[in-house]
């Protein structure tokens, strides 16, 4: 009876959470799209604020609606190694490829 | 509906790990997708991205698929509250608002196929791979969410057959990772496919 209780109450708490953070992903995406509408930023401001708008959107979702701040922790190292994985290896084919976009712009010298 | 956890060695239920172990391996795969196409999205330099994107269209969709992630956290929080109206209504709010996403994007497929004849290997006649990464991972995080749909469908009508327990809100909670996951993915793609060519 006690735990039923509990369960309610925690779940209570967690209803006005998800609306708070439903809010934050909203205004965070409304960022996004107005600084590309104005474009009154340089390249790098727009490009460091997307990536920061981003990241707080990803984390946002992931530790709060995929329930990750109340889970047991391999859960979250599970996924994390999941996205390193995924991380380096966007990074090496960037890397990779950057010679060969290189190749493609610059004409071939003549002999 | 909530309650009744298997032990297991790990004190994780077996269904949750195995959905976290998937989205882990799901990263991987998005992970490259997204590579591909932005290195393919380089080479390709006779096309003019910002005439194909229409923005709005595309704000639009990552509005509702924000909504739908919070209508999905809602339907899982009813489903431990044992509240089976609440929770239906949720998965219902849910499923509408991936349809939406879903229609935008046959809407936005359609549009560029045969509007402005971007094909899959094409764009206007001339050769072209910016398209074949393009549908491949639009495409791809598409299919990840209209099987995400047929799955809160079947845990919607599930829960009309008077079958649904308790145990069952654990269920619930492992699509709901998924619906997350599939939104978290989009969060991604958003900018890095769509905004990124505007600054």
């Amino acid at each position: 009876m006690s735990n039923n209780k509990n369960i309610l109450s925690a779940e209570s708490k967690k209803f006005f959470l998800f609306f708070y953070v439903s809010l934050l992903l909203v205004a965070v995406t409304g960022v996004e799209v107005v600084i590309i509408y104005i474009r009154t930023f340089s390249s790098t401001s727009l490009f460091v604020v997307l990536a920061v708008a981003s990241i707080i959107k990803f984390l946002a979702v992931i530790w709060w609606f995929m329930h990750l701040k109340w889970d047991k922790a391999f859960n979250t190292l599970m996924f994390i190694s999941g996205l390193i994985v995924a991380g380096a290896t966007f990074t090496a084919l960037q890397f990779i490829m950057i010679d060969h976009t290189k190749f493609k712009e610059e004409p071939a010298q003549e002999k | 509906m909530s309650g009744h956890a298997v032990q297991t060695s790990t004190g994780i239920p077996n269904k949750k790990l195995a959905m976290w172990a998937f989205l882990a391996s799901d990263c991987m795969f998005f992970g490259t997708l997204i590579s591909t196409h932005l290195i393919y999205r380089k080479i390709a330099d006779n096309i003019n991205i910002r005439e194909i994107f229409d923005i709005e269209l595309t704000s639009f969709s990552t509005f509702i698929l924000l909504g739908s992630s919070l209508f999905m956290a809602l339907a899982v929080s009813a489903a431990h509250k044992s509240s089976m109206q609440s929770m239906r209504k949720m998965l219902a709010g849910t499923i509408f608002f991936g349809l939406i996403f879903l229609a935008c994007q046959v809407y936005e497929f359609y549009h560029f196929a045969v509007g402005l004849e971007l094909t899959l290997s094409t764009f206007r006649g001339d050769y072209n791979l910016f398209g074949t990464t393009f549908y491949v991972l639009t495409g791809t995080h598409g299919v990840h969410v209209a099987l995400g749909v047929f799955w809160l469908i079947s845990w919607l009508i599930y829960s009309y057959t008077g079958k649904m327990k308790p145990e069952n809100a654990e269920d619930v909670e492992v699509a709901g990772l998924y619906w997350h996951f599939v939104d978290v993915v989009w969060i991604i793609i958003f900018p890095v496919v769509y905004l990124i060519e505007y600054i």
